[in-house]
């Protein structure tokens, strides 16, 4: 296991080198110059030149990605060209409300779905498997952000049970702050749960005509003891691969709900930064979420491991 | 009153009838064998006793086992009679375990369910029943997972389950049939010394009469749903009444009748020709999975060293049990899987080396049937389309009218008709499929064919039609074979000579019949006494009887 684990961390640290190093060049390649972007057109020529050496702009190409490296160690991801505040803070703000945000969906969609797509595998062809079948296929073709306003419509607008959009802060206590993410995070979890409830149920279905579910019922344990026992955990397999894809999907794909809820969130930082060609943000942001994808997926072997004993021993005999 | 009673049960699946009026009993400490052919309801019998049906099935009679009709019985009370008053014993050893969970936790959990003990002393108890199964516990660790067992082991952990909580009876469906006959003969000893140190019953489900004539008391024979025969052993061999039960038994024991005589490798005549196919000292390694990058990979010689020689209209046998390197040898002679050490030679040339044009007249010449009938054709080509696949191999401008004509001589060859090349694989029999592989096979006019275990996955009546066919293509076509089984039986009845194969490499070889009689080597001689032979064993059960 121990072994097993490093190996997957050296991949780790060689899959975040390789994109680290991708992205620079494409950032490199890419036209316009940042000094001009700062001035404007009218600026003076060597005031330009100024500001390039300020910026480091005329350091040979290695030494600047070096630099980038060692400062993003360091937690240091340069200073944002429009807002002049350090990006890792404007990165930090942001993922106040993305992180928690997306943790939300997570959990929302995975405790939605799992039990769910159990329920719909165990009943296979009968009622709630065909009506949860159903529901599933409205909730994929739904647009969110659809689903969003209607939220807002029942629960803020005529219910008043939520604000219908902003964000208090973490400052005011995690009440409302919750409160306030609470309709984002449903309006996010419901395609991913309607994902999940078909992943999980065809995967159950699949485990459920395994030999060793007949040797469990053989055993003498009833149905629910053996899909607790021994169906659930070689049934989550594939669904803890398609968690994965989501999470990092969740943490940036969001833009259109932000809007909806109009949530300072990491999506829309992304979205203003890549409109006023602030590209040492998207720089930064890109990295990072390069960077949570890959991690997530380093998580996800770690879990396959710990599921699956398979994967990280050897034959012994 | 008997252990087990079933009295005209008959079961319905869907609108569909499986079973017609099953009426048969079990004594305790008796064993009692169900045969017959795949789809005849052996499986479904059992799984009726274990009330484990499918949905929609529908039972009708009655199963009474200690007294209590378990046709009636709530599901609730049926989850506490399985596993501890019957235990069950499934086929493929391989899949019936949790890959995800160790050994004795499997065998703990069936303790833990049906008896009022601690985890700790459940683990202590499991830990007996895996020894009792000669998994002992201090050799092979209760921790272990089942992927770290061999196929025969995994069995042995089935069987611990089943055998935890001394059930009164026992159901064996098929336990042998996915393993090699030296763990089959263990398998089948380990489940006898059960039964009589439990005093259990056991009902056995084979469709190898031999297995079941060596351990079997009663016997019944099953076809379509229905029990067509039943009665004592070794009495009932001799009065065998019903048509399908005879035709049984002499499947079972069927030699294929030859019209040439056989071809010896040391024929004179052959020292003149060359031959067919050879190998020299082949060796082919595989590299293990590295313990951490940049360490030096270890490897495993699957086949060591290997010398042979075929030729024209000899039969060869290669026998030895799983994983002994039979496969890898196939196909580094079929020029698959290149050697590392050693050379191939098909006629002149070496597949290996060879240019396009020559390896491909290569190829023609050495052609392969392969195991499982059911899996080798794509299900949405016409069966015309598959069986001229190999045909690319001939000439590239091959005209229509050719290409039906040869499709239609290779399938009448092997009893199919030309008409049948319009057809999908689904709508022909397991048999029928495997004629059409052979068909196959045949279209490219091979030389010689490697048969790898070509008949394991068919019942024994279809068995003896498909030897039956090989031998008379044989005679016909002067095809040369190198058939490879684990099946002893069956490379006895079609070859002149057999090769060992033992970790590797060929331990014993010479003429078929001479080994069978007088094997030198100590494995050969275990490979033999172990594979169950129904003449022998019936002529010894009779003696018993006496």
């Amino acid at each position: 296991m121990i072994i097993y684990s490093l190996r997957r961390f050296a991949s780790l640290c060689v899959t975040l080198a390789a994109a680290s190093l991708f992205i620079f060049s494409v950032m490199e390649i890419l036209p316009g110059d940042p000094a001009q972007l700062i001035l404007g057109i009218n600026a003076q020529t060597d005031t330009l030149a100024a500001l390039r050496e300020q910026l480091g702009l005329n350091l040979p190409l290695v030494t600047r990605y070096w630099h980038w490296i060692v400062g993003m160690l360091q937690g240091d991801f340069g200073v944002s060209y429009t807002y002049s505040v350090p990006v890792t803070e404007l990165i930090g703000e942001r993922l106040t409300i993305s992180l928690p945000l997306a943790l939300m969906a997570l959990a929302l969609s995975t405790l939605i779905a799992l039990p769910l797509g159990i329920l719909a595998a165990s009943t296979h062809g009968r009622w709630p498997d065909v009506s949860l079948i159903g529901a599933t296929q409205i909730g994929i073709a739904i647009p969110n952000f659809w689903f969003a306003m209607l939220l807002v419509l029942v629960f803020a607008v005529t219910l008043h049970w939520f604000p219908s959009g902003g964000f208090p802060g973490w400052s005011e206590g995690a009440g409302p702050a919750l409160k306030a993410l609470l309709l984002p995070a449903i309006a996010l979890a419901l395609p991913q749960a309607s994902i999940l409830v078909r992943i999980m149920r065809s995967s159950m279905l699949e485990v459920l005509h395994e030999d060793y579910m007949r040797t469990a019922r053989a055993k003498g344990l009833n149905l629910r003891q053996t899909l607790a026992r021994h169906g659930l955990r070689n049934a989550l397999i594939p669904v803890i691969t398609i968690m994965g894809l989501q999470f990092s999907f969740l943490l940036a794909g969001t833009v259109i709900i932000e809007n909806v809820f109009s949530l300072p969130g990491l999506g829309r930082l992304v979205f203003q930064a890549i409109n006023q060609r602030d590209l040492i943000t998207v720089k930064a942001i890109i990295m990072l979420l390069v960077a949570t994808v890959i991690f997530v997926n380093f998580l996800v072997d770690i879990t396959y491991a710990l599921i699956d004993p398979r994967l990280h021993r050897r034959q012994m005999s | 009153m008997s252990l087990l009673t079933l009295d005209n049960v008959s079961l319905t699946i869907g609108d569909k009838p499986i079973l017609q009026n099953i009426s048969f009993s079990l004594e305790r400490g008796q064993c009692l064998g169900l045969v017959g052919e795949s789809g005849s309801g052996k499986s479904l019998t059992a799984l009726s006793i274990m009330q484990l049906l499918p949905r929609q099935s529908h039972l009708a009679g009655s199963i009474h086992l200690a007294g209590e009709n378990l046709v009636d019985l709530p599901e609730r009370q049926l989850c506490k009679r399985r596993g501890n008053l019957m235990g069950m014993v499934f086929q493929e050893p391989m899949t019936a375990l949790n890959p995800l969970k160790p050994i004795g936790a499997q065998v703990e959990e069936c303790i833990l369910l049906h008896s009022a003990v601690t985890r700790h002393e459940a683990e202590g108890l499991a830990r007996r029943q895996l020894q009792r199964v000669g998994l002992d516990p201090d050799q092979i660790s209760p921790g272990r997972f089942p992927h770290q067992l061999s196929g025969g082991q995994r069995q042995r952990v089935v069987i611990a389950m089943a055998i935890a909580m001394k059930p009164d009876l026992i159901i064996a469906d098929e336990p042998t049939t996915a393993l090699d006959v030296t763990s089959q003969a263990e398998i089948l000893r380990l489940l006898k010394d059960l039964m009589s140190e439990d005093q259990s019953a056991l009902m056995l489900i084979s469709h190898d009469l031999a297995v079941v004539a060596d351990m079997a008391n009663s016997i019944a024979i099953m076809k379509k749903g229905r029990i067509v025969e039943q009665g004592p052993l070794p009495q009932l061999f001799d009065s065998l009444a019903h048509p399908y039960s005879i035709r049984l038994f002499e499947s079972s024991t069927h030699k294929p009748k030859r019209q040439k005589p056989p071809l010896f490798g040391d024929d004179p005549s052959l020292a003149a020709v060359a031959p067919i196919l050879s190998a020299h000292s082949v060796v082919r390694t595989y590299p293990l999975p590295r313990q951490f990058p940049y360490l030096e990979r270890r490897a495993t010689r699957a086949v060591d060293g290997v010398d042979l020689t075929i030729h024209k209209g000899q039969s060869i046998g290669l026998v030895g049990e799983s994983g002994c390197g039979k496969s890898t040898l196939a196909r580094t002679l079929l020029g698959l899987d290149a050697p590392q050490e050693g050379s191939v030679h098909i006629g002149r040339h070496d597949p290996y080396s060879a240019n396009k044009s020559d390896l491909r007249k290569v190829r023609r010449d050495i052609q392969i049937v392969f195991q499982d009938p059911n899996g080798s054709f794509n299900p949405r080509h016409k069966i015309g389309r598959s069986v001229a696949e190999p045909l690319y191999l001939c000439r590239k401008d091959i005209s229509r009218e050719e290409r039906d004509e040869r499709i239609a001589t290779s399938l009448q060859q092997v009893g199919l008709t030309p008409d049948d090349a319009e057809k999908f694989p689904h709508e022909f029999s397991g048999g029928e499929r495997q004629r059409i592989a052979i068909a196959r096979a045949l279209i490219t006019r091979p030389k010689i064919i490697i048969a790898d275990e070509p008949v394991s996955a068919l019942d024994v009546s279809i068995r003896a039609q498909i030897l039956d066919l090989f031998t008379d293509l044989r005679d016909r076509l002067d095809l040369s074979y190198l058939f490879i089984s684990h099946d002893l039986s069956v490379v006895r009845s079609v070859t002149d000579e057999i090769m060992v194969m033992y970790r590797g490499r060929i331990i014993e070889r010479g003429r078929t019949e001479a080994i069978f009689q007088n094997p030198r080597e100590p494995y050969t001689r275990a490979l033999i006494g172990a594979a169950p032979d129904l003449h022998k064993t019936i002529a010894r059960r009779r003696k018993e009887a006496e």
